[in-house]
């Protein structure tokens, strides 16, 4: 990133273009509703969209694609220890759509446990599982505990007690 | 190695034994826990209905399981709706229900109805209330509905639930009785902030569709004036019993915003025997009685053969309504 | 006089120890409900609601008026350590509350917040005790048109204030209204962007939003600092208190705010959120120190500190003397009421006297005890900090899941948050600035139904939105939000060009 200004601006534009059309589209297709006038309900969602798509313009006109190119060779350019740290990002966005996909079916306990014991063992490194461990274990009971007794919000319950 | 060996003959047994006592419960009803449940978040008309059910009979001794209270709200009750689907044939789920489980399948947000469930018993009813600022030039039901017959757009209703469903179809419903035409083009205005009662107080909507329980105590001191109620009698005292019913002024119609209980389809035999008889003790009990009159509702049971009448007629009566008004 | 000796019966009860030990325990319980992510004074008030039953009316709501106002003080105290804000009204807490944590500045954070919410509080309930009467009054004056300005006027500071890039600024605008579009439309019945699925027809909560983009972006964004040379783990820790320099900057914002933040609470709907929000771009437009906004400057948080708890006490305005419940807390709190037996609303303060001015006086003695208690509490708090980020950040990830799901009890929102972690990501990646998104995903929905409903009741007639003088006041602060930093900025760049 010396002489070559890199920016996103081109890119973001080409995002706000696509987003633009996507929603407007989606709004455009939406059924013909039963009450009042048709144009009432896709008016402000038609507004955004246009917005969008100009404010899309805009940026790729006053920003140019060219440091975005720039931008995007940087990006793949970047020290190992960045991508390291990107790939973390990745595994915890995973990590968390397994919670979800486990959470109801598992119990919170269960699923909370393996959640956080997973997310430590990224974090600190497999080293400290003793730790980990504990530190989930208590986690997920003081929860449970608090909310479902205390609170009496209800967090799905151990499976198969039923 | 011994050690890991007999935990794990343990987790076997442990776990046999657990499937076995299912069995067990299976067979008699009725079962360890019962989950009630909300198909709303907490604080609301659903929720309040269910949680004090669950404690009248936990109080009264008539239910001997636990009954979690369970919220699973989401779609104006069609997310719990779908989920009864995934537990056809059990016994443990009850399920309390109001008017939005006929119309939200009438008006097409959900493929299931009052039939994908077993109707166990209607408990207890509000009724609408048509509510107008303290000093409105309409005094009377009728006057409102001859100026919409002159003109449509010339009063302006807000309700709290969307378009298309309860404030707006318990207007409609009326307002088809007293021979309005061309519901379609009655200017329905939505107010889900929770503001309604304030823009009725400030003059900024016409009249107001809301439940009579809602508005109760600003009719009593006056800032807001009643046109009418849609039950079939006079109801309450004081001030709410001079409030005159639709039917008094001509109209006949009464709409009841009911409350009921419901299992998941094909609920076992036993079991509907087994809440036809602890519903029944439970609505003669002092608790029950309080309970009632804490929360301002009217007694309306009616026991699992009544109900499922009951929401066969109302049924065809809303759908007549709707398919006049959508047109479909 | 007669408002004074009233006042002084209502002490007179509230003063009594057994209150007061009923204020201390429903303070602190709501304290600890309102730090936990998702919980905010509504759950903690509707939660304790039935533990209160058995104490009888005037102890019942002295409790619950502890849980609202401890509800309150601890909605900030997340949102300064770990940049996840309790509830909504202490979003803006994070801004400024945050990025002083950062500096290890986070004592003087806590402090801050406490003062300017006992302050707050207590100018609030001075006016409420001294205007209950014509605030109610101007709240009813509000009709659609006038909310929607209200919320027009919000936005378009927020927007025209964003950090960096004003285009930027009004693409987050755009996906945040995006949002707020999704679910059942109200005044047509019509389900949009729902893709057919259930649990999308109610809307995306913006409490969802929030948590997404600061709790799990937050955690998602601090990895590349996990390692060496990043944030590390505090270990000495100061007394919880502010310097005399930070009194100063503070002062008059947290006086400004909180008049301002108690009549938007007083209005039906808008609430504590909007208040501190609005608060604290005032102090953003009038402040000498501009750029240090966002970085940690303690005015800052000073302002909606205090116009968040100034509006927590005006929402009870309505309840109290019009019989309409402001916000979802007054609405439990109307429930108990009416469930014990006494009707909120013009008779109240006829027919229950005790009870009335016992409640008024209640919020002066929990303000103080709240803010006595909080001290403390926050040197407890801050020991937090001394968790090393790598383990506090799992911690992090999982109470935002457990407060999105008491929010609304569905996996679905987990999706949500999660799309919404990665999305704050990104945009930190390309510069796009955050908070417009958000506040047009929280403004967002009401400013449409408010326009439309609007709409309908003058039969389509947009002269009808500026008829009322207050409509024509809100016109008037939404074009000088947007003109004054144009003509800030047009003005430096003049001073600047000589030299």
């Amino acid at each position: 990133m010396s002489n070559i200004k890199s920016n996103w601006d081109g890119l973001t534009g080409l995002f706000s273009i696509v987003f633009g059309l996507a929603y407007g589209g989606y709004a455009y297709s939406l059924p013909q509703p039963m009450f009042g006038n048709p144009l009432e309900a896709i008016f402000l969602p038609l507004t955004v969209s246009a917005i969008a798509i100009f404010i899309g313009l805009l940026l790729i006109i006053t920003g140019g694609m060219t440091p975005s190119f720039a931008a995007i060779k940087a990006l793949l350019n970047e020290s190992p220890k960045r991508k390291s740290d990107r790939r973390k990002v990745a595994i915890t966005a995973l990590l968390c759509v397994f919670y979800a996909m486990l959470f109801e079916h598992a119990g919170y306990v269960i699923s909370t446990f393996l959640f956080m014991f997973s997310m430590l063992t990224v974090t600190c490194g497999l080293g400290f599982w003793k730790k980990s461990a504990l530190i989930s274990v208590i986690f997920a009971v003081a929860i449970f505990i608090t909310f479902n007794e205390m609170l009496s919000v209800n967090l799905p319950p151990f499976p198969f007690f039923n | 190695m011994i050690r890991l060996k007999s935990m794990f003959t343990g987790i076997v047994i442990a776990t046999t034994s657990l499937i076995s006592t299912n069995f067990a419960i299976a067979a008699d009803y009725p079962p360890h826990t019962i989950n009630m449940v909300a198909p709303a978040g907490a604080g609301g008309g659903w929720d309040l209905t269910i949680r004090t059910v669950a404690k009248t009979l936990k109080d009264t001794g008539l239910v001997d399981a636990n009954m979690p209270v369970v919220n699973r709200p989401g779609g104006g009750g069609a997310v719990n709706l779908s989920y009864m689907q995934t537990q056809s044939g059990k016994g443990d789920l009850i399920s309390v229900y109001s008017p939005p489980i006929l119309l939200t399948n009438l008006t097409g947000l959900t493929q299931y109805s009052y039939q994908d469930t077993t109707p166990l018993a209607r408990l207890i009813t509000d009724y609408a209330a048509f509510v107008v600022p303290e000093n409105s030039k309409y005094k009377t039901i009728k006057e409102v509905m001859n100026a919409l017959k002159q003109d449509p757009k010339s009063v302006k209703i807000g309700g709290t639930s969307a378009a298309g469903s309860m404030d707006h179809i318990q207007f409609l419903l009326v307002a088809k009785a007293a021979g309005v035409e061309n519901l379609r083009n009655i200017d329905y205005v939505s107010f889900q902030n929770g503001s309604l009662i304030a823009q009725a107080l400030g003059g900024h909507v016409d009249l107001i569709s809301t439940g009579l329980g809602d508005v109760a105590g600003l009719v009593e001191s006056g800032k807001l004036h009643a046109l009418a109620q849609t039950a079939d009698k006079r109801i309450g005292t004081g001030l709410i019993a001079e409030i005159p019913t639709v039917k008094e002024q001509g109209i006949d119609v009464i709409f009841e915003n009911w409350r009921g209980l419901f299992g998941p389809k094909d609920m076992p035999k036993e079991a509907v025997a087994y809440w036809h008889d602890a519903l029944q003790k439970m609505v003669a009990t002092p608790e029950w009685k309080a309970a009632l009159k804490r929360n301002g509702w009217d007694d309306a049971y009616q026991d699992e053969q009544a109900f499922t009448e009951f929401l066969a007629d109302t049924n065809t009566q809303y759908k007549t309504l709707i398919k006049s008004v959508f047109g479909r | 006089m007669d408002i004074l000796s009233s006042l002084m019966d209502g002490f007179s009860v509230a003063l009594q120890p057994y209150y007061l030990f009923l204020i201390l325990v429903g303070g602190i319980l709501g304290t600890v409900i309102g730090m936990l992510p998702g919980l905010g004074p509504a759950t903690g008030v509707a939660i304790l609601l039935p533990m209160t039953f058995s104490m009888g009316p005037t102890a019942s709501l002295i409790t619950m008026m502890g849980v609202y106002i401890g509800a309150m003080f601890g909605g900030s105290r997340s949102s300064i350590l770990i940049n996840t804000p309790g509830d909504g009204a202490a979003l803006a807490a994070t801004f400024d509350g945050y990025p002083m944590a950062m500096k290890g500045r986070a004592e003087s954070a806590l402090a801050i917040s406490a003062i300017a919410s006992l302050i707050g509080g207590t100018i609030a309930a001075v006016l409420m005790t001294l205007m209950a009467e014509p605030v109610a009054g101007l709240a009813i004056k509000f009709g659609p048109a006038e909310y929607c300005l209200l919320m027009v006027a919000a936005l378009s500071m927020t927007v025209s204030m964003s950090k960096g890039n004003m285009l930027k600024g009004f693409l987050s605008m755009c996906i945040g209204l995006a949002i707020s579009t999704v679910g059942i439309d109200g005044q047509s019945g019509l389900q949009r962007f729902t893709f057919g699925v259930l649990e999308l027809q109610t809307g995306i909560d913006f409490l969802v939003v929030i948590i997404g983009i600061y709790a799990l972006g937050e955690v998602f964004k601090s990895f590349s600092t996990l390692g060496e040379g990043g944030k590390k783990a505090q270990t000495k820790f100061k007394k919880i208190w502010i310097s005399k320099d930070d009194w100063k900057r503070s002062k008059w914002p947290i006086l400004r705010s909180a008049p301002v933040g108690f009549i938007i609470g007083a209005l039906p709907g808008a609430g504590g959120t909007m208040a501190s929000l609005m608060c604290y771009n005032n102090e953003k437009q009038l402040s000498k120190n501009k750029e240090e906004f966002g970085h940690g400057a303690i005015e800052g948080l000073a302002a909606p500190e205090s116009a968040n708890n100034a509006a927590s006490i005006g929402a009870m305005i309505p309840m109290l003397s019009l019989g309409v419940p402001g916000s979802g807390t007054t609405a439990v709190m109307m429930g108990a009421l009416l469930m014990l037996g006494i009707q909120p609303g013009p008779l109240l303060f006829a027919q229950h006297p005790d009870t009335a001015w016992g409640l008024i006086a209640s919020m002066f003695v929990a303000n103080v005890i709240l803010a006595i208690v909080n001290l403390p509490l926050a040197g407890v708090l801050v020991r937090l900090l001394a968790i090393p980020p790598k383990v506090l950040y799992p911690i992090v990830l999982s109470l935002a899941f457990v407060g999105c799901y008491a929010i609304s009890a569905s996996v679905v929102d987990f999706y949500i948050l999660i799309i919404l972690g990665v999305a704050g990501v990104l945009m930190a990646r390309l510069d796009i600035p955050t908070s417009p998104m958000i506040l047009a995903a929280i403004v967002g929905g009401q400013m449409e139904q408010s326009f439309r409903q609007g709409y309908r009741i003058s039969n389509q007639d947009l002269s009808a939105f500026m008829d009322s003088g207050i409509a024509q006041g809100l016109l008037l602060v939404t074009v000088l939000s947007v003109l004054l930093p144009l003509i800030n900025t047009i003005r430096s760049k003049m001073v600047n060009k000589p030299a």
